[in-house]
């Protein structure tokens, strides 16, 4: 019980003698699946082979998650063991409004939870730019949540203060009480750039 | 091939006026362009803009237009639809300002063209974008938004070269990498 985490650090397929050859730009790194509910964080590093995320432009999480916690949350994101740093930009609609709103954390996705609705999963899909830059670390998400009758759409744009390489991720459950639900699942995807001259 | 293949990326040491993809490659139904930018201009108002091109050269008339939703801080925009422009408009203030340090503020976007090597309809597109302006370390204060947009590009001919610039120089540290989406 707990979460099932599926790292590939293979070495690469696509260097062949150190070139980079035609293939997907999307390099399926890591899963995650929580097979008991409650589970409050995961967190992916970079290794070796596949997982080596140096060797990346960009990385990209694809989340489906619930969190068994009565009151809405979200799904945090982190970078490097950091718990500061932080700043997004969000614009959400609920069906009724849209709201504008500045904030001091990073999401992959919102649920916008009732107790009874065990069954609908929050989904978003976010990227991480230029992970191994010298520049502060940027961070955008596009999620939603629908809950028959409520929910939300919702956009980010946001950053991480920090010039240091992007060598590992922490996805958490913001809320007091509660955790992500059983088979709530996170995949982390590198993307490769194609250098030409 | 792929299904989905990194046609080109162009990471920038210096200053550079666009990120130019020329040609096209016509083997892909969907372009998906994707990068952070960096105006080396002093305004507030810089923003990320683009053209497209044909056999003819690039398309400079006045035939983009779009819609776009914001937020900026606790206010939302709700644009009023642009229309008759010369390019077009990713975002306003989405590209950094230039005077703070290379590596802090700068514009993120994912912009997708639908399409594109179609003969028979105009080139539909749409964008993510974003930036984060606060350049006191901590502080949550300053410019920020982020955007999603929907355009149009009325010119059916297929596309055979993009280009995305901001308004002055994009500055070292953008980048841009292209990338192309194929069907089944």
């Amino acid at each position: 019980m707990g979460v099932t985490t599926t790292i590939d650090t293979d070495a690469p397929d696509y260097l062949t003698a150190g070139v980079l050859t035609d293939v997907e730009a999307w390099v399926p790194i890591t899963t995650s699946v929580c097979t008991s509910g409650g589970i409050t964080s995961i967190t992916w590093s970079s290794s070796t082979g596949k997982n080596n995320w140096s060797q990346y432009l960009d990385l990209v999480i694809i989340g489906s998650s619930n969190d068994i916690g009565a009151a809405a949350n979200g799904c945090v994101v982190e970078f490097n063991g950091s718990t500061s740093g932080y700043m997004g930009q969000t614009l959400y609609g609920d069906g009724a409004s849209a709201t504008a709103y500045a904030d001091t954390d990073l999401w992959l996705l919102w649920h916008q939870r009732s107790a009874t609705e065990a069954d609908r999963f929050s989904c978003g899909i976010g990227r991480a730019y230029d992970i191994n830059s010298g520049k502060w670390k940027y961070w955008s998400t596009v999620c939603g949540d629908d809950r028959d009758g409520s929910g939300y759409a919702f956009l980010e744009h946001g950053r991480y203060a920090s010039q240091d390489p992007v060598t590992s991720i922490k996805l958490y459950s913001n809320a007091s009480s509660g955790g992500f639900a059983e088979h709530s699942r996170f995949d982390l995807f590198g993307i490769l750039p194609r250098m030409v001259s | 091939m792929a299904t989905m293949e990194a046609i080109q990326t162009t990471y920038l040491e210096a200053g550079l006026s666009f990120f130019d993809l020329n040609p096209v490659p016509a083997t892909y139904e969907y372009i998906q362009a994707v990068g952070q930018l960096k105006s080396s201009g002093t305004s507030n108002a810089t923003s990320i803009w683009f053209q497209l091109g044909d056999s003819g050269g690039l398309l400079s008339g006045s035939i983009y237009s779009d819609f776009q939703m914001a937020g900026l801080g606790g206010t939302i925009e709700n644009v009023a639809p642009r229309t008759d422009q010369t390019s077009g408009l990713i975002y306003d203030a989405a590209t950094g300002r230039g005077t703070q340090s290379d590596g802090e503020s700068i514009g993120n976007f994912i912009i997708n063209f639908f399409d594109y090597a179609n003969a028979n309809k105009n080139t539909s597109w749409s964008s993510t974008t974003g930036v984060q302006d606060s350049y006191i370390y901590g502080s949550t204060s300053g410019d920020r938004r982020t955007a999603l947009t929907q355009g149009v590009v009325a010119d059916a001919s297929t596309v055979t070269r993009i280009i995305i610039a901001s308004t002055g120089n994009c500055a070292r540290g953008s980048y841009c990498t292209f990338y192309g989406i194929k069907s089944s």
